[in-house]
């Protein structure tokens, strides 16, 4: 299927909930409510076979956290990009490990580092970052490096 | 056997003989059985997200690079394939090509480093010593047309840095001809040979329905029998050009992705081969580009898998987010479906039969010792060995045991 | 301390290297391992790649030193038997190379180690990541001033 296919086929079963946006042939970006996310990554799963979530991407926006998922489809050349906008400070989304396995690990490094709080992940564990920074969000905006590096007490730089 | 009482929890690492990296596994196991398993993955965490958007988009691909030392080429070429897609450019042929001959190239070293320490694992270091050995002209290969072992630093956003040097081609023709002999023979000795099939058959194995599910790509997908790879789905590059073939297999165990891996070494020599007959002329890049406010997602098919790129920009110099999805990042949680249930020996070789990369300048310049001449290479090293061993054996007293010529 | 020459030469007959990789791009470690194969075999010269830190005579480290690297690197150190050494391989163990201005990197490997161990001898191979060849050459000169 092509990206415009994928498009309508979402248009017309979740209605004015998705704003469809086709970058080219083969690159698809959907707006969609946080609620509406599982919903959305099951239609992708069952109407198109092969269908994987390949990545997630966390970006610390102006506005909001933005979390877009991309799926890949194994075969062809789509990547489709679920895209919701999450607010600020709490950021919380729902998770998506239930649908697929592929989100446990990417939900959890999310949550290290920009502190999106998945709900109904099933592990809430740290996964990349460093316990020294536990209460660190290094992905925010604001973050610093070198004051983060002067309150725990480390030497920046070499 | 199930009792929970008779529960162990086995730690792994972060320093241990059989990783080169620092990770951590904790098995649970009943007796001989795992019964569960968990990853720390934050002993190799740098940051590396951060800091490339604190770069110039030629700067980034320097930096990926060092994101892991055997997909130096993947990273640089796959960002490089997300900023392509945001401007919606094509990059000149020649420049496809150039980029074609390094991913095989470094396609090749990675498959038979996997293969030696595939051998290393399970205790069978001839296979270690023999594909290592093989991997050597590849990384002379390597030196030869770009100047460096590993990272090349060749690409740049629309297209490459520098160009190959075309004198050289004879030459990596024959090591390339001869390459393509003697890893034939590796792949025909490693699949007939009865040990390693009494060993890998029926080990580890990751069904279709759960390879679909933890989304796992490259080698460990074509293995448990789902045709992707980024190369014929979205062909980049000169892949469209050139003639190969896509291998899968539908066992899903730990043999099927040796099969895998073998048999691209040889679609890799093929692909290498036409590439260096047909390299087009032209420009190799397309000059200065400006990056304009937008995002695009970059694939490319690394020796481990799918990588892929998002990248977005503000409009200025820097990316204001660049995510990087290694393909071990989703092959490596993949060990829950493969590893449970699985007597302890076979975990370890389970774990390493998705090519896990957990973290994924010098020129060529001869480098002075500090007694002047340059410094030992191979030659020079058997020749001291033979030194030694002649010394050894008179203050021994005893005769040499060999000739030295 | 009469005991030392004698456990100096042993040492030069065959050092036993035990090897961490700590949080780097993994390029340096397959550069060490390729000194292990067959081209490079620094095996006949008597150095042996170890499985414990207890063993081991010298320490080869590659890569920065992660913030969850640095225990387990302090206490690895610790571990081994004097006289000790290390060989940082790389331009990420001498410096931290690339990623000095990471968030989560905590320093360059000798720094790490001086915190526990002032007295810590190192010798610096520069590259990124170092040729086989510059290796063996920088083990040999470690040995040299042992």
């Amino acid at each position: 299927m092509e990206a415009h296919e994928v498009g309508n086929g979402l248009r017309e079963a979740f209605g004015s909930r998705v704003e469809v946006a086709v970058a080219s042939p083969k690159r698809l970006y959907v707006r969609v409510a946080a609620v509406d996310l599982p919903e959305a990554a099951r239609w992708l799963r069952s109407h198109l076979p092969g269908c994987r979530l390949a990545t997630s991407t966390g970006i610390d926006l102006r506005d909001g956290i933005g979390l877009f998922h991309h799926f890949a489809v194994n075969g062809q050349s789509l990547v489709i990009t679920l895209k919701t906008l999450l607010e600020k400070p709490a950021a919380r989304a729902p998770s998506l490990a239930r649908e697929t396995a592929a989100a446990d690990w990417i939900e959890r490094e999310i949550h290290d580092l920009l502190g999106v709080a998945f709900e109904g992940h099933p592990d809430e564990r740290r996964l990349v970052k460093a316990e020294a920074m536990a209460d660190e969000l290094p992905l925010r905006r604001g973050f610093d490096v070198a004051r983060f590096k002067e309150r725990i007490g480390e030497r920046p730089g070499f | 056997m199930s009792d929970p009482a008779s529960r162990k929890v086995i730690e792994i690492g972060p320093f241990h003989p059989l990783l080169e990296e620092p990770v951590g596994f904790s098995l649970t196991v009943e007796g001989e059985r795992v019964v569960a398993i968990d990853a720390r993955m934050d002993y190799i965490h740098k940051g590396l997200e951060r800091l490339a958007q604190e770069r110039t988009y030629d700067m980034v691909p320097i930096l990926l690079e060092r994101i892991c030392g055997i997909c130096s080429v993947t990273h640089s070429v796959c960002f490089c394939h997300a900023v392509e897609d945001l401007l919606g450019v094509e990059i000149p042929a020649r420049a496809a090509y150039i980029r074609t001959i390094l991913g095989e190239l470094e396609r090749l070293h990675s498959h038979l480093l996997w293969v030696g320490l595939a051998g290393h694992f399970i205790g069978y270091n001839t296979v270690f010593m023999w594909s290592w050995k093989y991997r050597e002209p590849v990384c002379d290969l390597f030196e030869m047309l770009t100047g460096h072992r590993q990272n090349s630093a060749l690409p740049i956003v629309g297209g490459v840095r520098r160009d190959l040097p075309v004198e050289y081609f004879p030459e990596a023709r024959r090591i390339l001809d001869e390459l393509a002999g003697q890893t034939a023979r590796l792949t025909a000795a490693v699949l007939d040979d009865p040990v390693l099939s009494a060993r890998l058959r029926g080990v580890g194995v990751l069904a279709r329905e759960a390879a679909l599910d933890f989304g796992v790509v490259g080698p460990t997908a074509r293995a448990a029998g789902l045709a992707t790879d980024v190369r014929r789905d979205e062909p980049y590059a000169a892949y469209a050009e050139v003639e190969w073939d896509l291998v899968t297999r539908d066992e899903g165990d730990v043999f099927a992705k040796a099969v895998v891996r073998l048999l691209e070494i040889a679609e890799s020599i093929r692909i290498l081969r036409q590439c260096f007959d047909r390299l087009p002329g032209g420009p190799i890049n397309l000059g200065t580009l400006h990056v304009p406010r937008g995002e695009g997602i970059g694939r490319y098919e690394a020796p481990r898998g799918e990588d892929v790129h998002y990248v977005r920009s503000n409009g200025t110099n820097m990316p204001e987010r660049l995510k990087v999805r290694a393909p071990s990042f989703v092959n490596i949680p993949s060990f829950k479906a493969s590893c449970l249930g699985a007597p302890l020996a076979d975990v370890l070789i389970t774990l390493a039969a998705c090519d896990p990369c957990y973290s994924c300048t010098e020129r060529a310049v001869v480098l002075q010792d500090r007694r002047g001449g340059p410094l030992p290479g191979a030659p020079e090293l058997l020749a001291a060995s033979r030194r030694r061993t002649a010394e050894l054996a008179r203050e021994l007293g005893r005769p040499p045991d060999l000739e030295l010529e | 301390m009469h005991v030392a020459p004698i456990f100096g030469r042993a040492l030069r007959r065959s050092p036993w290297v035990f090897h961490v990789g700590t949080s780097g791009c993994n390029n340096c470690d397959i550069e060490i391992a390729d000194c292990l194969s067959p081209r490079f075999d620094v095996e006949r010269f008597g150095v042996r790649l170890v499985g414990s830190p207890r063993h081991a005579d010298v320490m080869l480290i590659s890569g920065p030193v992660s913030m969850a690297c640095r225990r387990p690197l302090q206490e690895t150190w610790l571990e081994m038997p004097r006289p000790r050494a290390a060989l940082l391989v790389g331009v990420c163990a001498c410096s931290m190379g690339a990623y000095r201005d990471a968030y989560s990197v905590a320093g360059p490997a000798d720094r790490v180690i001086r915190e526990v161990d002032p007295e810590a001898r190192f010798l610096y191979v520069p590259g990124c990541p170092p040729k086989p060849e510059t290796i063996i050459a920088g083990l040999v000169k470690l040995l040299e001033e042992i």
